[in-house]
């Protein structure tokens, strides 16, 4: 017999919606993917006509199913012992990257009977193919919600850290300046507090949405001063975060002036010291009227 | 110039504010209490006794006094932040400038002065120079009169640089500039190869840089000199050979601590050798 290849084409992609939503065996349902004869990779991309499947039609198991949502089968580990292969011929792998350890995944089993887990990913996951794959090394956990899909989640320890995302809204503190950036430490984000401070950058041309080149960073910011700001990258290998401060409501909400007293904003681009009346100018955040604590 | 001031036993540790009309002149310690003229009286309004009551304050009349270096406003009270003398001077419109003059020989850069640095390093387009403060001064290479990016400055390492400051704050670092606000030199670039560069105190370079010093005229009638003085403290001269530099260098440095006889009498023994 000629070596031939065997290429599973699916024809839809919500694989997992149909099975769950219709209660019923897959060869009932119209088929989710079809299985094409090729002899050479070039021809993959020639159209052909579907050949039966090369190893009979799937059988599914009503006590398989339930067996993996109980989690009372252990998994095998890869290359401890070989697979026992239904058919002799070689047959084309789905080679899915690896990423981490799969939560659920059966694509080399090369048994008739095939597995899929019906779930959507929740946090510490991501989908690939169809495939549901864990971005961590932790615990799996599966919240099953009445009428919804089940939610699989890996989650690390028992509270997760909250990372700045873009687009969150974090409180900073400047630590230091210099004529092209500010270095600051991020606090908070949003109203969380992080047990580890990161670190971020606001550049020059970050500062304010108009007149992006006369910008000045000590008439802006100084080591010290609380700003509110906005993260628009999670930065390059430096591992900074890049915030802005280029709108009305970001910018300085605290500072102190050179006597040690805290200032009292008066416009958007001055404070004013209550103890020596003098003037210094910073980027003041526009903070509304009802989170101000008087 | 060292007398002996009697240094009044309240006066000690500040526990008592005295009137700063009292004190010119005399040596003033960190954390002194100065009270302003108008607080002296304590029988007329403002005063520490007993205040009329008054239906309008507002007539008060109020004298704007100038806090200068080393002191600081401390409520409506002067507190002395740097150990010398108390001076004063009246100036038409307020009460005038109070300071307290101070030696000092560590330098703080203040924007706008005029400073003599010695370039560290070249780093892209920027030069490290060393003047004397916390941090070394960055200056831009297109900083010079005539500089464009293809015509780029000749400046070296160990190079003297007479330069002023733009941006000289306690939280950014120093940059510096060879030109004025104009574009022009205005004297300012790269100081020439021969002489010598030696320091002083800030309080000498400020009385040498005061118009009319006296010093500065004898030394030029003595010998042909260049010379060039940073508020950093740091002196450049140049004369015809190497030992008239190095005598011209010893008096600039003993003229600090001589009186003007002194003084007198030095030059005159010079100008006959």
């Amino acid at each position: 017999m000629v070596a031939t290849k065997h290429c599973a084409v699916f024809t839809s992609t919500d694989l997992f919606n149909r099975q769950l939503k219709t209660q019923q065996k897959p060869e009932e349902a119209a088929p989710l993917y079809r299985w094409f004869r090729f002899s050479n990779w070039s021809d993959l991309t020639q159209p052909t006509a579907p050949c039966p499947a090369p190893h009979g039609p799937r059988q599914w198991t009503r006590t398989r199913r339930l067996s993996i949502f109980n989690h009372t089968r252990k998994r095998k580990r890869r290359g401890a012992e070989p697979r026992p292969r239904s058919h002799p011929e070689a047959t084309w792998e789905v080679e899915l990257p690896a990423g981490g350890a799969p939560s659920s995944r059966r694509s080399r089993d090369k048994r008739t009977n095939r597995y899929c887990i019906p779930a959507s990913p929740g946090s510490g996951t991501y989908t690939r193919h169809g495939y549901i794959f864990s971005s961590l090394a932790g615990s799996l956990t599966k919240s099953s919600e009445n009428g919804a899909l089940p939610v699989i989640s890996v989650t690390r320890e028992t509270e997760s850290q909250l990372l700045p995302d873009v687009g969150a809204i974090v409180t900073c503190k400047v630590s230091s300046i210099n004529s092209r950036f500010a270095k600051v430490h991020i606090l908070y984000v949003g109203s969380t507090p992080l047990k580890n401070s990161f670190r971020g950058t606001i550049r020059k041309e970050d500062v304010r949405a108009t007149e992006k080149d006369k910008v000045e960073i000590y008439k802006s910011f100084r080591p010290g001063d609380i700003v509110l700001a906005k993260v628009i990258s999670l930065g390059d290998a430096q591992s900074n975060y890049l915030l802005t401060t280029a709108e009305n409501e970001l910018g300085v909400v605290v500072a102190h002036s050179e006597s040690g007293v805290q200032m009292v904003p008066i416009s958007w681009c001055e404070m004013q010291c209550p103890k020596t009346h003098t003037k210094e100018l910073r980027k003041v955040a526009r903070v509304q009227p009802e989170f101000l604590q008087t | 110039m060292a007398e002996a001031v009697p240094v009044a036993a309240e006066s000690f540790a500040g526990c008592r504010a005295r009137a700063a009309r009292t004190v010119l002149g005399q040596v003033v310690l960190p954390g002194d209490e100065l009270l302003l003229p108008e607080q002296e009286d304590p029988e007329g309004p403002g005063g520490a006794g007993e205040r009329p009551l008054r239906l309008n304050p507002g007539t008060r009349t109020r004298v704007r006094v100038v806090c200068g270096p080393g002191l600081r406003r401390c409520g409506n009270r002067l507190l002395v932040t740097k150990c010398g003398r108390l001076r004063h001077k009246e100036s038409g419109s307020g009460g005038g400038v109070y300071w307290v003059d101070s030696q000092q020989k560590r330098y703080v850069p203040v924007k706008g002065d005029h400073v003599i640095g010695i370039v560290t390093a070249k780093s892209g387009d920027i030069f490290k120079v060393d003047v004397g403060g916390s941090e070394p001064a960055s200056l831009s290479y297109l900083a010079f009169e005539g500089a464009t990016k293809r015509n780029r400055p000749n400046v070296q390492v160990g190079d003297l640089i007479y330069g002023q400051f733009v941006v000289a704050n306690k939280d950014m670092e120093p940059e510096m500039v060879c030109i004025d606000s104009c574009g022009r030199a205005n004297g300012m670039g790269v100081i020439g190869q021969d002489g010598l560069l030696f320091k002083v105190t800030l309080g000498l370079i400020r009385k040498l840089l005061a118009p009319d010093c006296e010093i500065i005229q004898e030394v030029g009638k003595l010998y042909p000199l260049e010379i060039v003085f940073g508020m950093n403290g740091r002196i450049w001269v140049k004369a015809k050979t190497i030992q008239q530099t190095l005598i011209l260098a010893n008096i600039l440095e003993a003229c600090e601590h001589m009186t003007t006889d002194q003084r007198k009498q030095i030059f005159s023994r010079l100008a006959e050798t």
